[in-house]
């Protein structure tokens, strides 16, 4: 597996309520404090529709304010960080600075991290002999605030260099950071000290790693977009809560664990539901992540599995997994097409079919 | 001769192992211990449950299930460009009206054409020129003609010889992408006449398909293209070089007449031409 984790945070609703959803099971480890930030908001850009993660900075802890626990620890192998970051202007103060980017170990000690510096100009700082100094430096401006920048930080572990990419050219390597830590956590911050610093939001949220044989390099300039159940294919055995339906059930921009689609303690028939089309201008897709948000009802055993499937026939599975008494999310990864074991095009997407069975 | 001087013995005896018993037994207490139960008089009972082990829970219930897409894709470009470029004695005018459509005028065959990619409805290549001084690349690529793809960010040359586009992923394990090819013609048809349609006969360079497998299919519309009725795909082998592909049995022709659709995903290079059998008047 080489995609860790991807959000586009158009799932939890907005305001204080979107930041406790993100924590329902899923990497989000910490995020920040909600008052002025922390929480989802309407795109900044007011030309775009959609949503981003406005992050916070009340706390005193600025490696704290999106803090993502990696799933898959990386100690020797290669870690990708992607994102879109959006700054509301330039930095006025040294402890304001936006730090986007940091990979940290698993004490959130921080092993590199990519910040944006007053002038605009970009730096990149890592711990060398355990001292966090400065690698690489674009020296002249390189962003522009109040506007949308893509980054994405690649850092070999095993060697200790990695490159920086801005809007998909690569604009910075180094060389010579400590190796031997392990990376656990990576986290976004609109400063780098205690001063709350201009407004700072991120979308199109990636992690990726070495590890696998599929998105095991450079991930380039993508989107994060969210794909909703469009239509029941099949509701098998399971009972809507009300009406006769499941897809509007389940397609969903903000939690509302009150309508749901139900299976009783003997498994019933898996139910599968259409999938919305890409937009039309997609020319490649690099990955898929079923998210489906659950609960048991009592104390008993219960296991779902999600798959995703281009014909109905050929499914990738996701892991059999233990669902608790709580409603939380669950997450699978698939970056190949099961029926062809190649990458996922636009045309298998768009006829492919989200399945969830229980299957204990 | 060997004689002993003497053996002298000062001391012999023999141990004895043995039991020894009292002479006499004295008993001064003797009882016997008896275990039993004493049955109480009542039991109560105040409280009764069962403790039982559970295989699964009564319900799982699913509120929001939604899966997320990593995706790359192209910008918005709503420009129009207007260029040239010469290949293989063809001048071609390029129309890119944006995203919705490319339209290609060749001034050698004076025919309009409309060139597409992939799924797309415009060709990818935004903008090409012929390039004067990059003769030593197309040596190697087989024209001079270089194209910038406004969708992968790419440059490309225009090679008249390779029968399939390659793949804007370098590393993705299938380099070749093929494409469709559709020519169409017409036969018109006037008033109450009628045109029987025995057969029909497509002359094209044969034998070099672009990968096993590849054909034409002819598809007909006697409605003025509101409708096709495909009559088959028919499959060219490589290294068959016999010049022609036949279909029979098409019909008879009313008015308006008939429009002839050829479709090929890289089985031939060249169309000489679509014939017509009629017995009745040598068409």
């Amino acid at each position: 597996m080489s995609i860790q984790w991807a959000d586009d945070f158009s799932r939890y609703g907005t305001g204080s309520s979107s930041r406790s959803a993100m924590l329902d099971g899923l990497p989000y480890a910490i995020l920040g404090s909600t008052g002025n930030g922390g929480e989802v908001v309407a795109d900044p850009d007011t030309n775009i529709t959609g949503r981003a993660y406005y992050l916070g900075a009340s706390s005193n802890d600025w490696k704290r304010d999106f803090r993502v626990a990696l799933p898959t620890v990386i100690t020797t192998n290669t870690l990708g960080m992607v994102l879109r970051f959006y700054v509301a202007s330039l930095p006025g103060a040294d402890n304001a600075r936006p730090t986007p980017l940091q990979f940290q170990n698993g004490s959130g000690t921080i092993i590199l991290m990519a910040r944006i510096e007053q002038n605009g100009s970009i730096t990149v700082h890592g711990l060398v002999s355990s001292v966090l100094s400065e690698v690489a430096d674009t020296v002249n401006p390189a962003v522009q605030p109040a506007s949308w920048n893509h980054y994405e930080m690649i850092h070999n572990n095993s060697t200790g260099a990695g490159s920086l990419y801005l809007n998909g050219v690569q604009i910075l390597t180094w060389t010579g950071v400590d190796t031997g830590e392990s990376l656990e956590l990576v986290n976004s911050s609109r400063r780098n000290g205690s001063t709350e610093g201009s407004a700072g939001y991120i979308k199109d949220f990636v992690v990726w790693d070495g590890t696998g044989s599929q998105n095991n390099s450079l991930l380039g300039t993508v989107i994060v977009r969210r794909l909703n159940p469009n239509a029941d294919s099949s509701l098998g055995g399971w009972t809507p809560s009300t009406g006769t339906t499941g897809f509007n059930l389940l397609a969903k921009d903000a939690p509302d664990d009150a309508n749901y689609m139900s299976a009783d303690g003997t498994p019933p028939a898996a139910m599968l539901y259409d999938l919305e089309n890409l937009p039309a201008d997609v020319t490649s897709v690099k990955a898929l992540l079923s998210v489906v948000r659950m609960q048991k009802v009592d104390g008993g055993d219960a296991t779902v599995q999600a798959a995703l499937s281009p014909n109905g026939t050929n499914f990738d599975l996701g892991a059999d997994r233990p669902i608790t008494s709580a409603f939380s999310y669950y997450f699978d990864v698939s970056e190949l097409d099961p029926a062809t074991a190649t990458a996922w095009s636009p045309s298998a997407v768009d006829s492919a079919v989200l399945r969830i069975n229980r299957t204990t | 001769m060997v004689a002993s001087v003497s053996v002298q013995v000062s001391q012999a005896d023999v141990d004895v192992v043995y039991s020894a018993f009292s002479i006499d037994a004295q008993v001064s207490q003797g009882d016997t211990l008896v275990v039993f139960n004493i049955p109480s008089e009542e039991v109560q009972v105040s409280q009764s449950d069962i403790n039982f082990v559970s295989s699964s829970s009564s319900d799982v219930q699913v509120s929001q299930a939604d899966v997320i897409a990593i995706l790359r894709g192209r910008p918005d470009n709503s420009t129009l460009r207007v260029w040239t470029y010469s290949l293989d004695g063809h001048d071609y005018y390029v129309l890119r009206l944006g995203d919705s459509l490319t339209l290609i005028y060749d001034t050698y065959s004076e025919q309009w054409m409309d060139w597409q990619s992939g799924d797309l409805t415009f060709w990818r290549a935004n903008y090409g020129i012929n390039w004067v001084g990059g003769e030593a690349l197309a040596a190697v690529y087989n024209s001079n003609v270089v194209v910038g793809d406004d969708t992968f960010g790419l440059l490309w040359f225009l090679d008249p010889q390779l029968p399939y586009d390659q793949n804007p992923n370098d590393e993705a394990e299938n380099q070749e992408v093929y494409f469709t090819r559709i020519t169409m013609g017409q036969v018109p048809i006037k008033g109450r006449q009628v045109l029987p349609c025995y057969a029909t006969w497509l002359t094209t360079d044969m034998g070099n398909p672009a990968y096993t497998g590849a054909g034409v299919t002819l598809s007909t519309s006697d409605d003025a293209g509101q409708t096709f009725d495909d009559h088959g795909l028919v499959t060219v082998t490589a290294g068959d070089h016999s010049p022609q592909l036949s279909w029979y049995s098409l019909g008879q022709i009313g008015a308006p007449g008939r429009l002839f659709k050829i479709v090929d995903d890289g089985a031939i290079a060249r169309i000489d031409g679509l014939e017509m059998n009629d017995p009745d008047d040598d068409r």
